[in-house]
């Protein structure tokens, strides 16, 4: 346990580089996230009631007394409704994400509770695409770089086997990001708490609703499950990666990326189709449908006082699946072939 | 005898290359093996199998183990400075030391530092930013404070100047070697390594010339100072070579009686590289 404690802490001061880039952007994403918010606040604030007004006169909709719609929420926009230039910042626009701006107007602070639902998820999701993205860099790179530095033959000069080696960059290549996208993820929603004005809360609670509805707490569960989920399908990317990194005598990024491309194009001249690479790589794209369905979470719903606002779907139904099982099966393929190379100790030109 | 290494029938091709062709040797306890070869000879081929750095045909064992399967658990009791400097370059000197400390049950953290403290390698510098040398004392304190029983030099005065070179001898000999530890060193510049020879092992082509201790070399080889008026009687005991220096001839002789030389000249040990020369020119 010692030993793999010391080759973890060794993968995080080599690539520590990584780590602070990481954090300065964070930092700095946590910053805008605040100045942001607190000037949509204060637009908020500023607009509270030309809004309603507006809306109504700009597209002859059904008049809604102001008084009234704070307390039965009646839809009081339709699908032609845009926005005008001058009100690019405004809460509307930034909350509607291209939907028909009816599903939101069910009410002024349903529309602000919804949009500050987005806001959140879209971050979340910022988070962890950039991290998955870093990843791939680390773990491409990860073996080539000891083997052309030659510090290869000094980590197998002491007591330790290939294997925990191995594991060690698997783990930090895909625990280790996806631990830090957790966290960040988690720091990011209590962040947002702190910095979500007072002002904003009183308005959205003087009109039946609340913060709480966003179900925060459930969003950090559902933000775990949705990692462990994660670290199960990123398996055979991470390894294929790793495999590639314990190969080629240079340039492993091109190759790693270049490769599927070069066969889709050897495919496409002899055989006139892809098919067959689109059907191999259709087993393993859980985690796209992940993130491109269940982040999404659907049309929104209307929302009501007290309803809770479900932030991401259920990720536990993709985990039962065939191309999970073909993940895992290619994943240990991978391994094999990774520790194999790795044993081999191909040089670099 | 207490056998540490046996190596039985190995062979090692690097594609049509022939780099190890059959080779036997059993290399006991306790003993300083010196490697000696010209470049390109088998000696890193064979020392990396030995340490389990790469696949081989044939068997090796070292303190039982198997190397190419049982690595990890051979380096525990093993300590390896290659030829070139295979240090992590990102490192700081005590990183390496963390490091080292980490992974390795057997090292003393204490002891590598007062190794260091006689070096001018400082604890906050980068293993870049040392010199060859430098690096090569760093690598040497690490395995030197490592609780190994045998040390496997590969080349390791490779392009340090004669003081650094000087040092790491004295430093092998004064802090690691006894009678249960055991060095094999791989060099081709033998003089510097003879005198502390226990046992000298010369390859070539990837095959052995030549197994034998010190004290049977010595045994074995003479060598014969004469004159020219005694040249012709010398070359009659059919010498392994002969050549002049400064007027007088020199014949290298293997397994020759030393009461038939001396009647003809001074008899001498030959040096180990003497008889490298000659043994190699032969080979050639």
């Amino acid at each position: 346990m010692r030993q793999f404690a010391t080759l973890l802490l060794r993968e995080v001061a080599e690539w520590r580089l990584l780590l602070i880039v990481v954090g300065v952007l964070f930092v700095l994403g946590l910053a805008g996230s605040a100045v942001g918010i607190n000037r949509l606040a204060r637009e908020v604030m500023k607009e509270s009631t030309e809004v309603k007004v507006k809306l109504h006169r700009d597209h002859d909709i059904q008049a809604v007394d102001e008084e009234d719609q704070a307390g039965d929420h009646d839809v009081w926009a339709d699908d032609d409704w845009e926005f005008e230039d001058d009100e690019w910042f405004s809460p509307r626009e930034f909350m509607n994400f291209g939907w028909p701006a009816h599903y939101f107007l069910q009410g002024r602070e349903g529309l602000l509770l919804y949009g500050w639902a987005h806001m959140l998820r879209g971050a979340l999701a910022a988070i962890n695409l950039s991290l998955i993205f870093l990843a791939l860099f680390y773990l491409v790179d990860s073996l080539y770089k000891e083997r052309s530095d030659r510090s290869t033959l000094f980590y197998r000069s002491l007591p330790v086997s290939d294997n925990i080696l191995l594991l060690s960059k698997l783990t930090v290549g895909t625990a280790g990001f996806l631990m830090l996208s957790y966290l960040l993820g988690v720091v990011w929603v209590l962040f947002s708490q702190l910095v979500f004005p007072a002002e904003f809360s009183r308005l959205l609670e003087g009109n039946g609703f609340s913060l709480s509805q966003l179900a925060l707490w459930d969003l950090v569960g559902d933000w775990f499950v949705f990692h462990l989920l994660q670290f199960l399908w990123m398996l055979p990317y991470a390894l294929y990666l790793l495999f590639i990194s314990a190969i080629v005598r240079s340039r492993p990024l091109l190759i790693a990326l270049g490769a599927p491309f070069l066969l889709a194009l050897l495919l496409r001249y002899s055989i006139g189709t892809v098919e067959p690479i689109a059907a191999l790589l259709s087993n393993f794209d859980a985690l796209g449908d992940v993130l491109m369905g269940e982040w999404r979470g659907g049309p929104p719903q209307a929302i009501h006082p007290g309803e809770t606002v479900e932030l991401f779907g259920g990720f536990g139904t993709y985990i039962f699946q065939l191309r999970t099982l073909i993940s895992i099966l290619a994943a240990t393929g991978l391994a094999i072939g990774t520790r194999l190379a790795y044993r081999r100790n191909f040089s670099t030109s | 005898m207490d056998e540490l290494i046996r190596i039985d029938g190995v062979s090692k091709s690097f594609g049509s290359t022939l780099a190890l062709n059959e080779i036997s040797l059993e290399i006991p306890a306790g003993r300083i093996v010196g490697l000696v070869g010209p470049n390109g000879a088998g000696k890193t081929t064979l020392l990396r199998a030995l340490t389990g750095e790469i696949a081989y045909q044939g068997r090796i064992e070292v303190f039982g183990l198997e190397p190419y399967t049982q690595r990890s658990e051979l380096m525990g009791y093993t300590g390896v400075i290659h030829d070139v400097a295979v240090l992590p370059p990102w490192m700081k000197v005590r990183q390496v030391l963390d490091y080292t400390a980490g992974v390795h049950p057997g090292f003393d953290r204490g002891k590598c530092e007062e190794i260091l403290s006689h070096t001018a390698v400082t604890m906050g510098k980068k293993v870049r930013q040392l010199s060859k040398g430098m690096k090569t004392q760093l690598h040497l304190a690490l395995v030197l404070a490592a609780e190994t029983r045998l040390l496997v030099l590969d080349e390791p005065t490779h392009g340090l100047d004669i003081l650094f070179r000087k040092q790491l001898y004295t430093s092998v000999l004064q802090d690691y070697y006894d009678q249960h530890k055991s060095v094999i060193i791989s060099t081709h510049q033998v003089e510097e390594v003879e005198h502390i020879l226990s046992d000298v092992i010369f390859i070539n082509d990837g095959r052995v010339l030549l197994n034998l201790t010190m004290d049977q070399f010595r045994q074995t080889f003479a060598q014969l100072t004469t004159g020219e008026e005694q040249a012709e009687a010398a070359r009659g005991l059919k010498p392994l070579t002969e050549h002049e220096l400064f007027g007088k001839k020199i014949f290298l002789f293997k397994d020759a009686d030393p009461q038939t030389l001396e009647p003809l000249g001074e008899v001498q040990a030959p040096s180990v590289a003497d008889v490298f020369v000659a043994i190699m020119g032969g080979a050639a």
